[in-house]
């Protein structure tokens, strides 16, 4: 989806998914690392 | 003199925060800024709009995409732990036992000592009474998810096991009746070898004893057997191997 408008030049749109899927990741690893303590577990 | 490690400190850390700044932080911060921007077919126009993220949001190809992501990485999921953890999701298939390989000695072969074994009992045959774990001689398939190993085996065109990687019997022969007993190296043949020098460092007696040094026989109060040297004496604790 973003290689599709980055083709067609709307790199803002692009831009926007990244944000998103960015965010996304971003909320995952908070929660996987509210769930287990890295340190712990080294 | 803290002033200036602090300033190594800075230093070891600068080039590194540079990279991070470089080529992290700015794309991440331009991609950040230009999702803002405005767009037509042909050109990029600075300005700050939230329609880019209305339109990707409130779109159904939208959520089809990122549906279809999540159903991807399910599946790799699901693959990727049953053939990681098949040995607990899937009994009965053979697999390397690798937590066991360093793990404790007992966890494996549930050795025992002979704890009972009278010191001078030399000639008693009675086996104990054995444990529930310990399987019977005459019994013909003793370890029933094992079954299947020798067709495994031949099927990789290995005849048969190989010996361990690790001294796990290293003290195995604490099971064993006297006559199964692993001896040591202290057969006739061996004792001729020794020569008085070698019997003079490990034994000061025996050099004064002369030739009459191999009637230097002790009686241990372990065991009943004799002992010729000093490191001939079995350990009465436990399991040698490390």
């Amino acid at each position: 989806m973003m290689a599709n408008a980055m083709s067609l030049l709307q790199y803002p749109a692009a831009a926007a998914n990244a944000v998103v899927l960015l965010l996304v990741v971003l909320a995952i690893v908070a929660a996987m690392m509210r769930m287990v303590d890295i340190r712990k577990e080294l | 003199m803290k002033r200036f490690s602090a300033w190594v400190t800075y230093l070891q850390v600068a080039p590194l925060t540079l990279v991070f700044l470089l080529f992290l932080v700015v794309p991440i911060a331009t991609i950040v800024v230009v999702s803002f921007f405005d767009y037509t077919t042909t050109e990029i126009i600075p300005a700050f709009i939230l329609q880019n993220y209305d339109e990707l949001l409130f779109s159904e190809t939208t959520w089809r995409t990122y549906l279809q992501t999540v159903e991807f990485a399910a599946i790799t999921w699901v693959l990727t732990l049953s053939i990681g953890f098949h040995a607990r999701l899937l009994r009965g298939v053979p697999c390397a036992l690798a937590h066991h390989a360093d793990g404790a000695v007992p966890d494996l072969h549930h050795s025992l000592l002979d704890l009972q074994r009278h010191p001078h009992d030399l000639v008693d045959p009675v086996p104990g009474p054995q444990r529930p774990c310990q399987h019977d001689a005459d019994e013909p398939r003793p370890d029933r998810s094992a079954a299947g190993i020798p067709a495994l085996f031949q099927f990789l065109r290995r005849p048969r096991l190989r010996a361990s990687l690790h001294a796990v019997h290293g003290g195995a022969d604490l099971q064993l009746d006297d006559a199964h007993r692993p001896q040591p190296a202290r057969s006739g043949a061996r004792r001729r070898r020794l020569g008085l020098a070698d019997a003079g460092q490990c034994h000061p007696a025996a050099v004064q004893a002369r030739h009459r040094h191999r009637l230097d026989l002790r009686r241990h109060h372990r065991h009943g057997r004799f002992r010729h040297r000093a490191h001939d004496e079995r350990r009465p604790s436990a399991p040698r191997s490390a």
